[in-house]
């Protein structure tokens, strides 16, 4: 007899797991709406795996790959792809995303999430990895927005239509990574409300939301830089930006990302509070709107 | 310009720290090639952090400066190849064993191959026991860095030690054993 079953879909906010914090969560298990991972940290640690299963007993989990480079010229690492997709098939987890990014080249992981020019080869090549990717997995992989810092002059339309285009071409789901939105807007000169409302909302299927660097901009001195280190807390100018992403794509779940400079776990903790506050004042909202 | 020039452009950019191959190809700011140094800084700082990170025990044992000139060397010349950055830096053993600064250190670079099976070994489930042939007995040492302690002086003396090394989940344990056992 089925006494319970286990709810493995993702609802409000939850936090980053990193390696630091892993002991900590398997002996507290704190109240946390879900979990999401970097497979990369754990493809090459069997006990980190061994404990991570444990917590996927008790709490939803999310993969998001940082080196499923999706944008690279010539091809896709098939080998990782092998290796991330016998992780999931282990884990079973709620969601798998990854980067509208490229990380390798010739042979080379670049260890980074670069930039891409919007043009109809890189939508091609893209789309295809996508599909490549989906069919491999078995399942919906959702493409982030990345934080950019340069753009191409090459370029024939924007982001947003690129991945407007992207979704109308393969039917993907995504990713809206809320301070990446904040942080290419400031860059790159650009309004993160206006980007917002040229995504196609109805592809959304989760928010990020993690903190930046203010640096000087050495491309135009006197003025700033912000750098998507994730060794902050969220920047106090995000969580509008955070609200008005929730009311254009409804009370999506949300992670809060930290990575670098790694507070205690109870800081990103009280993160995922405030946007649960968030999420449940816009889904009220909703709710008595209709 | 296609996808893959552009991507080797900005591979050579990483690699060599020279921004000029992308002068032409990208926009931002009143001087788009400086914003690369976002990149060009995040791809040798990250990488030299994942060596440094990797050989604790010999960053304990020569000095932070040492392994991390030399790891910067490391990552211009051996490169990554896979995403899992837990599995970078095999080499970098041997790379040690030719590294100008470490010659007064002889046995610098069978340390830091003990250091990366110690590493490999603590976060194993069910990993055999390894066999390790040694020219020095880097065992004391190691049990001094395990076991948080920095001996006053130490003096190695040349000699062959077979050391069998077990492993899992955090716990390691190593001790000597007759050759080939």
């Amino acid at each position: 007899m089925v006494t319970s079953v286990r709810d493995t879909r993702l609802h409000g906010a939850g936090v980053g797991l990193r390696l630091p914090h892993l002991a900590e969560l398997v002996a507290t298990r704190p109240n946390a709406g879900w979990l999401e991972i970097h497979p990369e940290n754990f493809l090459a640690n069997p006990h980190a795996t061994e404990l991570l299963l444990d917590l996927a007993r008790d709490y939803p989990v999310s993969v998001h790959t940082v080196g499923i480079s999706i944008g690279s010229a010539d091809g896709i690492d098939h080998a990782h792809l092998d290796r991330l997709a016998s992780f999931v098939d282990r884990l079973q987890p709620a969601m798998v995303s990854g980067h509208l990014a490229w990380s390798t080249f010739g042979g080379h992981y670049l260890n980074d999430l670069l930039p891409l020019p919007y043009t109809h080869e890189t939508l091609r090549v893209v789309a295809d990895h996508l599909a490549l990717v989906q069919d491999q997995l078995g399942r919906a992989y959702l493409v982030e927005n990345p934080s950019t810092y340069v753009g191409f002059a090459g370029s024939t339309m924007t982001e947003t239509e690129f991945l407007n285009e992207l979704v109308a071409r393969t039917n993907c789901r995504l990713l809206c990574d809320v301070s990446n939105v904040f942080v290419s807007g400031h860059n790159m000169g650009f309004d993160p409300h206006a980007y917002l409302g040229t995504l196609p909302a109805d592809a959304i299927d989760e928010l990020h939301l993690g903190g930046f660097t203010v640096e000087e901009d050495d491309a135009t001195p006197g003025d700033t830089l912000l750098v998507d280190t994730h060794a902050a807390p969220i920047a106090t100018d995000v969580w509008p930006l955070y609200r008005a992403a929730l009311e254009r794509f409804g009370a999506c779940p949300t992670l809060i990302e930290w990575d670098h400079d790694l507070p205690g776990l109870q800081t990103l903790l009280d993160e995922a509070a405030h946007a649960g506050r968030e999420l449940m004042s816009v889904a009220e909202v909703i709710s008595a709107a209709g | 310009m296609q996808l893959a020039d552009v991507q080797a452009r900005i591979t050579s950019v990483l690699q060599a720290g020279a921004p000029e191959p992308c002068a032409i190809l990208v926009v931002g700011g009143g001087d788009p090639l400086a914003r690369l140094a976002v990149h060009t800084r995040h791809y040798q700082g990250s990488l030299t952090r994942a060596i440094v990170e990797r050989f604790p025990a010999t960053v304990w044992l020569a000095g932070s400066a040492l392994i991390t000139d030399a790891a910067t060397a490391f990552v211009r010349s051996h490169p990554p190849t896979r995403p899992c950055l837990a599995e970078y830096g095999e080499v970098f053993p041997a790379f040690l064993q030719t590294w100008p600064a470490a010659a007064h250190l002889p046995y610098l670079a069978q340390f830091a191959t003990f250091d990366w099976h110690l590493g490999r070994l603590a976060i194993a489930t069910d990993d055999p026991p390894i066999v390790l042939r040694l020219e020095w007995s880097l065992d004391t040492l190691m049990t001094f860095f395990l076991s948080d302690q920095a001996p006053d002086a130490y003096a190695l003396r040349a000699e062959t030690v077979w050391l069998e090394v077990r492993g899992a989940r955090g716990e390691l344990s190593f001790q000597r054993c007759a050759e080939g056992a």
